[in-house]
């Protein structure tokens, strides 16, 4: 019997060859009827015998084509039109776009088939891609997504690529990025003295200088990498020199996962992490050393191929184990253009492997690992960004800034809640513009002006991201405290409106409702009911502001001085430098001393005790170096660190720091019995909290909780009690920030008129 | 009000308040001193009011601020001092040692910087109700008919210079008010500079755009005014940037950034490009100038920002003074 239904479908839809996807399907099935893109989804209308229908949404459903998400699909039976054939539509347009553009995606085994196949015409061509596959975020210009308005505009098709272009039938049809060696872009090689043109020829030359240990600046998908041999520790150090990065760890790209399984250890979890289509860099335990790529960490970052060149690189007999990191100076963003990288990577790479298509916009290698709780976005950039990341009842546009490290943003556009790439540190000048032009790109992209939309913002008075949003000449302006803002990023992303939970956010910095340094809180509450300080770590002091972040023993001095009795702290086995002296000397002063919770810092005093007595050279350095040392000793008795109904104290925990250090018992003991007294403390506070308040969810957020071992601990002290709920799409740091920020300001006072139910 | 110990809170003041209210074109320029003509002369007139605690400090006290403070924004536009005008606020019960020991201090700073003190008033207030003292001179000066100074004549590509080592003068403060002596050698840099002006003035006259002397803010505020007034970017090379040693560890530990570290006894100066050695040259000539450095330069993009360019290759914006600076590292 013949029916006629009516089918939207809406996710990540668009720009991923979801119509010729239904176009081939609908065939398949005999159907008749016509599928098109609307403003928001992709809608179609199908009909046939009924079992055929059943058969065509099943499949629809369940085999979406690789780069397609499927958030929902609606069915609407309606009155067959005796339809035999099935066509494609042109698009319909409705009154703004909402459609969203789909992160960059790795190249699709069907591509790769054919890269490699000589009877191909696109056989080793770095610029293979298909409908399923290839670039995305990173070269678009402009929306509605179309060649033209893409940084593939300057190459017209040739006859070949515009046939498969146009035709419904081809995994081709509608590839914006399609392109052929006829017709399309190409790689050549820059050295000092020479230029090496042509594709094979330039990425065989750059092969040849990484096995001699030489350092090339590779362009790839979003952005340059600096590449050279991982297991040629000279040419390890040679980078680390002339990029002065002291000691913060390499990312890796490996030939196959053979070899990544060879370096990592790697659970079936981590492995479909590590294989996925966004090809992130994922963390996991070395299993062996490679000297100069990542001091004194337990973990090294790797990453598979994910361009066609990528894959020729190691065709053509790269070693199997390359460094891959962000191609800049320091800590600066990766370069993007040719003529920035040229200019300010000249005197680190020896040669420039260059391809001629631009990138659009600067999008990051994305950062995951793989915890006791799941999977955890610790960068959320290629390969994600910028897709949905929650749904939000609220009916105006909504556009949150974040906070200043790690910054994305986050626009609401009918509910949707689109996260930007990581975009870095604000103070830097090329991280700042690219902000600044995430958010101008995300306005025009869905049309809006800045005098509709409701502006987030942090609390933090001197943030560059809240001057900016300050700035904007938007329809309200609204702040934010920070360790909300860690909490609800998580609850957003979860749907959990109006669960009631208690809600840990434990980091380094963010600025307090009562003007003090926060960053041990314990929240309780709902998104719909706001969430409500309900205790914290002990205030202590932070001699020096930043300082104190940069130098352990400086963040020690605020903690300790708090402890009755402390050794001389200058004699072995502690060996604090002079500026111990001088720092307690500007606590005594009162002089830029700072109210602070912070967890961050607790955590630096420790590993200042235990002998990171230097300054760090990254964020985070101290905590990462005192949880690879605790994972080094057995599970131990865990220190005390009381909990008394409103603050955790750390004077017990810090005591017993002291003294067993001076007593000579073994740092990674101590260390790991700081982590398990943390994580026992954590627990008994969360679970007193929640059964008093009827919280059915543990919360974790805040850049603390990329300490792996800390959650183990968590874990095994929670012993299932509460469900615990961490983030998942977006990182427990500050990039998660926007998401939470944007989500309180949807059920604040101000909005409640404009909430959607 | 705030207490101002930024840049941005006061200009909003200025701009809001002060400006709109006491409106004429000579007040628009924000000028360290306003420029008047009169009878074919440019006379420079100025005020300063000065609050300092604590009153005496290493290297300096108020006294000599007052005095040198007026003499340096008489300087900032070219002018040569003439005569200083001073004001005391004085609290009932202040020590009339103190008194005097202030009083001394600004004589031989009149006398240092060639300028007599040639008029005042004094006022005692309660006890309470004031800070022991506050002295308000005023000055004027003879501009020198070779300059013409003003941001809007700043053009890309001048080269931005400073006459010395920066914020020994707001550390050494900061650090005595707090009874700290975290580097024991340190000392006020408070001095009159109009000596060094005229240097410059005599060996680059034409190609002379703009000073400032960098006092509450620091470096980092002067320089964004400059960049929003002019609409012009502002470049600093971080390696040239003049800082002593124990500056810079003083600020380490502090937390802060020497360019928002006031200077009571420097100055910024814009130069044409052709004319950056030669400015220079001029300055390290002189005595008191010899640690003058080529710091930066102006670029067309972006207007309105100060960045810093470390050796690294990477840039950092430098912001105005907004208060004390707060953490801000995640
Ligand atoms: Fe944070
Ligand atoms: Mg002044
Ligand atoms: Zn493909
Ligand atoms: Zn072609």
């Amino acid at each position: 019997m013949k029916q006629a239904w009516r089918v939207r479908v809406w996710g990540v839809v668009q720009g991923v060859g979801f119509r010729p996807f239904v176009y081939r399907l609908a065939q398949a099935y005999g159907l008749g009827g016509w599928v098109r893109n609307d403003e928001e989804a992709v809608e179609m209308h199908v009909e046939g015998p009924s079992a055929a229908l059943e058969a065509f949404l099943e499949e629809l459903s369940n085999h979406p084509p690789p780069a397609a998400r499927i958030d929902r699909v609606v069915i609407e039976e309606v009155a067959p039109e005796d339809l035999v054939v099935f066509e494609i539509r042109e698009s319909a347009k409705r009154d703004r776009p909402t459609v969203r553009i789909s992160p960059d995606l790795a190249v699709c085994p069907a591509c790769l088939k054919e890269l490699f196949d000589p009877q191909d015409r696109r056989y080793l061509y770095p610029y293979i891609n298909c409908t399923n596959c290839g670039p995305r975020y990173s070269i678009v210009l402009a929306l509605p997504y179309d060649r033209s308005r893409t940084t593939m505009k300057a190459w017209a098709l040739c006859p070949v690529c515009a046939r498969e272009y146009e035709d419904p039938l081809d995994r081709r049809f509608h590839a914006q990025p399609i392109a052929c060696p006829a017709c399309g872009p190409h790689y050549f090689l820059r050295e000092e003295d020479r230029l090496t043109p042509g594709d094979e020829a330039a990425i065989r030359r750059a092969v040849e200088l990484l096995r001699e240990g030489r350092i090339i600046a590779v362009k790839g998908l979003g952005g340059y990498h600096l590449a050279c041999d991982a297991e040629n520790a000279q040419a390890v150090q040679a980078l680390r020199e002339r990029k002065y990065r002291k000691e913060k760890p390499f990312a890796l790209m490996v030939r196959d996962l053979e070899v990544a399984r060879a370096l990592i250890e790697l659970t079936p979890e981590a492995e479909a992490l590590l294989t996925s289509s966004a090809r992130p860099i994922l963390l996991a335990p070395a299993r062996r050393e490679l000297p100069g790529v990542a001091p004194e960490n337990r973990d090294l970052g790797v990453m598979l191929p994910y361009t066609p060149l990528h894959y020729l690189l190691f065709h053509y007999g790269a070693p199997p184990v390359l460094v891959m990191t962000s191609a800049n100076r320091s800590s600066e963003p990766m370069a993007y253009r040719d003529e920035e990288a040229l200019e300010k990577l000249s005197g680190i790479a020896d040669a420039f492997l260059i391809g001629e298509r631009p990138i659009a916009r600067r999008v990051d290698d994305s950062v995951v690992r793989v915890g006791t709780f799941g999977p955890l976005i610790l960068r959320r950039a290629r390969g994600y960004a910028p897709a949905m990341v929650a749904r939000l009842p609220l009916s105006p546009p909504l556009l949150a800034v974040g906070a200043d490290l790690k910054n994305a943003v986050t626009l609401v556009v009918e509910g949707q809640a689109l996260m930007s790439q990581h975009l870095g540190d604000l103070e830097h000048y090329e991280a700042f513009i690219a902000f600044q032009e995430a958010v101008q790109s995300l306005l025009s992209v869905y049309e809006l002006e800045a005098e509709e939309i409701w502006v987030v913002h942090d609390l933090h008075p001197q943030y560059r991201s809240t001057a900016y949003a300050l700035s904007l000449s938007a329809r309200s302006h609204y702040a934010v405290q920070h360790h909300q803002a860690h909490v609800a990023a998580v609850l957003a992303e979860r749907g959990a409106f109006e669960e009631r939970v208690v809600g840990v956010a434990f980091d380094g910095t963010g600025y307090g409702e009562d003007g003090a340094i926060w960053g041990g809180e314990f929240f309780l509450g709902s998104l719909a009911e706001g969430l409500t300080r309900v205790g914290h770590l002990r205030y202590a002091a932070l001699p020096g502001g930043d300082a104190a972040a940069r130098f352990p023993i400086q963040a020690a001095v605020g903690f300790l001085d708090q402890i009755e009795e402390i050794p001389d702290l200058t004699q072995p086995p502690f060996s604090f430098s002079e500026r111990y002296l001088k720092a307690r000397e500007l606590l005594r002063s009162g002089l830029r001393v700072f109210p602070t919770t912070s967890v961050g810092r607790l955590f630096d005093t420790v590993a200042a005790l235990l002998g990171f007595a230097r300054e760090i050279t990254f964020e985070g350095q101290a905590a990462i170096w005192l949880e690879h040392l605790a994972r080094k000793a057995l599970p131990v008795k865990p220190y005390p660190f009381p909990w008394n109904g409103k603050e955790l104290d750390f004077r017990p925990l810090l005591e017993a720091v002291l003294w067993d250090r001076a007593r000579g018992r073994d740092p990674s003991e101590i260390a790991r019995a700081f982590h398990r007294g943390l994580a026992q403390g954590l627990v008994s506070a969360a679970v007193t909290l929640a059964e008093a308040h009827g919280a059915i969810a543990l919360v974790l957020s805040g850049g603390v909780f990329q300490n792996a071992l800390l959650l183990e601990e968590i874990r095994a002290f929670l012993r299932e009690v509460l469900p615990v709920w961490l983030p998942r799409e977006v990182p427990p740091n500050d990039g998660g920030i926007s998401l939470g920020q944007a989500a309180l300001a949807t059920f604040s006072e101000s909005l409640a008129l404009d909430r959607t139910s | 009000l705030a207490h101002g110990a930024g840049g941005k809170a006061s200009r909003r003041l200025i701009e809001g308040l002060f400006l709109p209210l006491l409106r004429n074109p000579t007040l628009a320029g924000l000028a360290d001193a306003a420029v008047l003509e009169l009878e074919g002369l440019r006379l420079a007139l100025t005020a300063d009011s000065f609050v300092v605690k604590p009153i005496v400090f290493p290297g300096g006290s108020l006294g000599e601020l007052a005095i040198n403070g007026t003499v340096n924004d008489l300087a900032m536009v070219g002018a040569r001092p003439l005569a200083l005008l001073a004001t005391f606020i004085l609290e009932a019960g202040l020590d009339a040692g103190v008194l005097e020991t202030q009083v001394k201090a600004m004589a031989q700073a009149a006398e240092r910087a060639g300028v007599p003190v040639v008029g005042g008033d004094t006022k005692v207030v309660e006890h309470g109700k004031a800070d022991s003292l506050y002295v308000t001179t005023a000055g004027l000066g003879l501009v020198d008919p070779r300059v013409d100074l003003s941001p809007k004549a700043v053009r890309p590509g001048d080269q931005v210079l400073l006459s010395g080592p920066i914020g020994d003068h707001g550390v050494t403060v900061l650090l005595a008010r707090g009874e700290l002596d975290l580097e024991a050698s340190l000392r006020s840099d408070t001095r009159p500079v109009w000596f060094l002006v005229e240097a410059l003035i005599e060996k680059v006259a034409s190609g002379l755009r703009w000073m400032r002397d960098p006092t509450r803010g620091g470096v980092a505020t002067a320089l964004n005014e400059l960049a929003r007034d002019a609409g012009v970017g502002v470049v600093l090379f971080e390696e040239a940037l003049p800082v002593r040693e124990e500056v810079r560890g003083a600020c380490e530990i502090l937390g802060l950034d020497p360019l928002h570290i006031a200077c009571e006894g420097q100055f910024l100066a814009v130069v044409a490009k052709e004319q950056g050695e030669a400015a220079l040259e001029a300055l390290r000539r002189t005595p008191g100038g010899e640690e003058a450095c080529l710091v930066g330069e102006i670029r067309a993009e972006p207007v309105g920002t100060v960045q810093v360019l470390s050796r690294y290759g990477g840039s950092r914006v430098v912001d105005m003074l907004v208060g004390d600076p707060l953490p801000r590292i995640c």
